[in-house]
């Protein structure tokens, strides 16, 4: 019996590793790919230069401002539209019908396909609001987009904090609101930033919103106001991959995006793990 | 210092018991002053002095039943907590010695002054045993405590000695029989009286050592 | 139950019952608990010790399932009945936990949190912290580190920390569910000490599990087992000479 359980126990562990390996494999192949093929063309010019000749030269300014925009519209509207929400949700709401059902919407939000987001976008920011193709209704669409990862990271985040917490707060004669806001949310900033780290690399990549809802084919200049036209780094390798006017020519230039893209979305997840870090280290001994 | 407030009940347990002390004292030395004066008055404040004695012996009893079942005494609280409560006890049985020579002492006649020489030297000592004893609690000195305990032998010496001549005054002279025999439960009294603070010693060395000594 | 209290009753709890769902979990509890005394609230685990003491801040209030009848009056109050504001009870009676449970801030912040709330600047604030943390028994310790994460303190200071915050709103009652359980006997009777100190200012009600504690601090002990109160008195009496068979049978440990 004894010799079969540790048996048993090498298998499964052998398991774990060839999975572990897997993924690894995985991410390490499209690194590979990504940045051998990309880094030729980085330079200065090419990440603060519009697109030229057809897109075939230059850089892709405009798509780093859009996106990086984009980023930040979504997550002003998003983060303390979720974290309301989700305070709401985990601290004043009773259980029953209703929670039950706003609990499985958002499950089902999360669930949507982008582009029916862009769908609804177009139809209620750009047409109905009339904000057009812009980036206002853009971000406000990736919000929506990203609004169920923020709950539930938020959600999560809140039920974490020690129980202890609330009622030593409660205990001094203190309301729940004022609990909530200087006790338990500044307890639950790791999580939830773990959320907006989430969402900023969803908003970095989704493509199908923005088509629909304000990203331009070609637009080599920087929008001026939020009811600008703009162009996005995903959208821009899309169009450069698939419709450009030289596909295989522009190869490097897809590449180069791609790589950018990424440096992006880790440079603004290390601002968001530095902020974490600094407030878990403030919640341990 | 942690614990405060048993430390604080220890005090008063201990404060007690000197003041027990210093009260049967006081009852020896006013009982063997009425064995010099026949002094029924002061016989009677001894017997007032008895009850405040007897008062505080229940006042110690009730301080160690407390402080046993609610303060967990261990170790050399303990062993003072638990000798407080045996030398209240003896405390108690010395100031009813006082009172019962008090109480021969003022039914007696003159004329019995060459017997009574020993009889105060005894009354001394006894009174000195007692005090010395105090002393030895107040500090938990085992080395006074033991010394102390010594001086019973003498009390004993003087105890047979002067019961012999007694016994023999009697034999020579039947007048004076009822007397003599007064100052025989007189001088038991005093033995008595000297056993007891040897006990309240041998208590004391057990607080301080923590030793199970015979001093008697 | 002693008639009369020698500084007066603080807390009068009549007919009392607490259910949580269907589960009667209390009993028609009545009960007086005297001014500036400390009262102990002892029984096996389950007993409804610390559910009735969280019913004396209303802290039950917080469990939906929770439903009570009863009254119970804090210095006159009936603190159940609809014109009671239950942020201004919990001032009036403050509540240390079983697990220290300092915030995640300084020492300053830890303590100045609740007067800050409650409306008191700024500039008393030092004063304030000082008086509580002295009060507390933990100003000598800590005094040249304020700053210092509340967090990085051993369990027993972090529990005087507790009391100290809790001193800081001036409360009149002080409700401790088993305050010491968390931790070493030396911290343990640095807070007993400290409780037998506060109880000259504040009305304190403590639960424990340690019979030995309620013994050593209390100067009325009630005694809970299964959501009823058997026996309440003088701890003096409780220990030496209890009324009721089931209370000698928990103290003597032959319970069961």
């Amino acid at each position: 019996m004894f010799s079969n359980a540790k048996l048993n126990e090498k298998i499964a562990f052998a398991l774990l590793k060839v999975a572990m390996a897997m993924v690894i494999a995985f991410v390490v192949i499209i690194l590979y790919d990504i940045i051998s093929n990309g880094y030729g063309i980085l330079s200065i010019e090419f990440i603060t230069s519009a697109p030229r000749k057809g897109m075939t030269q230059g850089g892709i300014f405009p798509a780093i401002v859009g996106t990086t925009y984009l980023i930040m519209g979504s997550m002003i509207v998003a983060l303390p539209l979720g974290i309301l929400a989700a305070i709401y949700l985990t601290e004043y709401a009773q259980p029953g019908k209703t929670t039950w059902m706003i609990e499985m919407a958002i499950n089902n939000l999360a669930g949507t396909p982008s582009v029916v987001f862009g769908l609804f976008g177009l139809a209620i920011f750009v047409k109905y609001f009339g904000f057009g193709d812009s980036i206002l209704s853009a971000s406000l669409t990736l919000a929506l987009l990203i609004l169920p990862i923020i709950i539930r990271a938020s959600q999560e985040a809140l039920l974490t904090v020690p129980k202890e917490y609330r009622e030593a707060s409660l205990a001094l004669g203190v309301t729940k609101w004022e609990t909530i806001r200087k006790v338990v949310l500044p307890a639950a900033i790791p999580g939830v930033v773990t959320g907006a780290i989430l969402g900023v690399g969803r908003v970095a990549g989704e493509t199908a919103p923005i088509l629909l809802t304000g990203a331009a084919y070609f637009y080599p200049r920087l929008p001026s106001t939020i009811f600008s036209q703009f162009m996005a780094l995903p959208y821009h390798l899309y169009v450069l991959a698939t419709a450009g006017t030289n596909i295989s020519q522009t190869r490097p230039i897809q590449y180069g995006t791609a790589l950018i893209l990424l440096l992006l979305v880790l440079f603004v997840n290390v601002i968001a793990v530095t902020i974490r870090s600094h407030y878990r280290k403030k919640l341990k001994r | 210092m942690t614990r405060d407030l048993f430390q604080q009940n220890m005090g008063t347990l201990k404060g007690y018991i000197i003041e027990m002390g210093e009260l049967s004292s006081e009852a020896i030395l006013g009982a063997i002053q009425v064995l010099k004066t026949q002094d029924a008055e002061l016989a009677d404040i001894i017997y007032q002095g008895d009850e405040i004695i007897d008062n505080y012996e229940l006042k110690v009893e009730k301080c160690t039943t407390q402080l046993i079942a609610r303060q967990n005494p261990t170790a050399g609280d303990m062993r003072l907590i638990i000798s407080c409560f045996k030398i209240a006890i003896d405390l108690e049985r010395m100031s009813d010695l006082a009172v019962d020579i008090a109480n021969v002492a003022k039914c007696m006649e003159k004329k019995h002054e060459e017997h009574l020489d020993n009889i105060l030297k005894m009354a001394e000592i006894c009174d000195e045993m007692l005090n010395q004893t105090i002393k030895a609690f107040e500090t938990l000195d085992h080395e006074l405590a033991a010394s102390t305990a010594l001086k019973d032998e003498e009390v004993d010496k003087l105890f047979y000695g002067t019961q012999n001549r007694l016994i023999e005054a009697m034999i020579e002279d039947k007048a004076l029989i009822t007397n003599a025999s007064h100052l025989l439960l007189v001088l038991r009294y005093l033995e008595r009286f000297g056993d007891h603070a040897c006990n309240i010693c041998e208590s004391i060395v057990y607080v301080a050592t923590g030793q199970r000594v015979n001093l008697n | 139950m002693p008639e009369t209290y020698e500084n007066g009753t603080e807390i009068e709890v009549k007919n009392l019952n607490l259910w949580y769902g269907d589960n009667h979990a209390l009993h028609d509890i009545s009960i007086d608990i005297p001014k500036n005394s400390v009262t102990a609230f002892i029984g096996p685990s389950g007993c409804g010790k610390s559910t009735f003491l969280r019913c004396l801040n209303r802290m039950n209030d917080l469990i939906p399932s929770c439903r009570i009848e009863g009254h119970v009056n804090v210095s006159g109050e009936d603190i159940y009945s609809r014109e009671t504001d239950v942020v201004d009870l919990r001032k009036k009676v403050g509540m240390v936990f079983q697990k220290p449970n300092p915030f995640p801030m300084s020492i300053f912040d830890n303590i100045s949190y609740g007067p800050k709330i409650h409306g008191m600047s700024k500039k008393e604030m030092p004063s304030i912290v000082e008086n509580a943390l002295k009060s507390g028994a933990l100003w000598e310790e800590i005094a040249d580190r304020l700053d210092a994460s509340a967090l990085d303190l051993s369990g027993g200071q972090q529990q005087r920390l507790c009391i100290a915050r809790t001193l800081a709103v001036k409360p009149e009652v002080i409700l401790f569910d088993e305050p010491c359980s968390a931790l070493d006997p030396i911290s343990t009777s640095k807070i007993e000490d400290l409780i037998l100190e506060l109880k000259k200012d504040y009305t304190i009600v403590i639960v424990t599990h340690n019979m030995q504690q309620a013994a050593r601090i209390s100067d009325y002990t009630a005694f809970f087992l299964l959501g009823d109160l058997i026996e309440f008195g003088k701890t003096n009496q409780i220990f030496e000479n209890p009324q009721k068979k089931e209370t000698e049978d928990y103290i003597t440990g032959r319970f069961g």
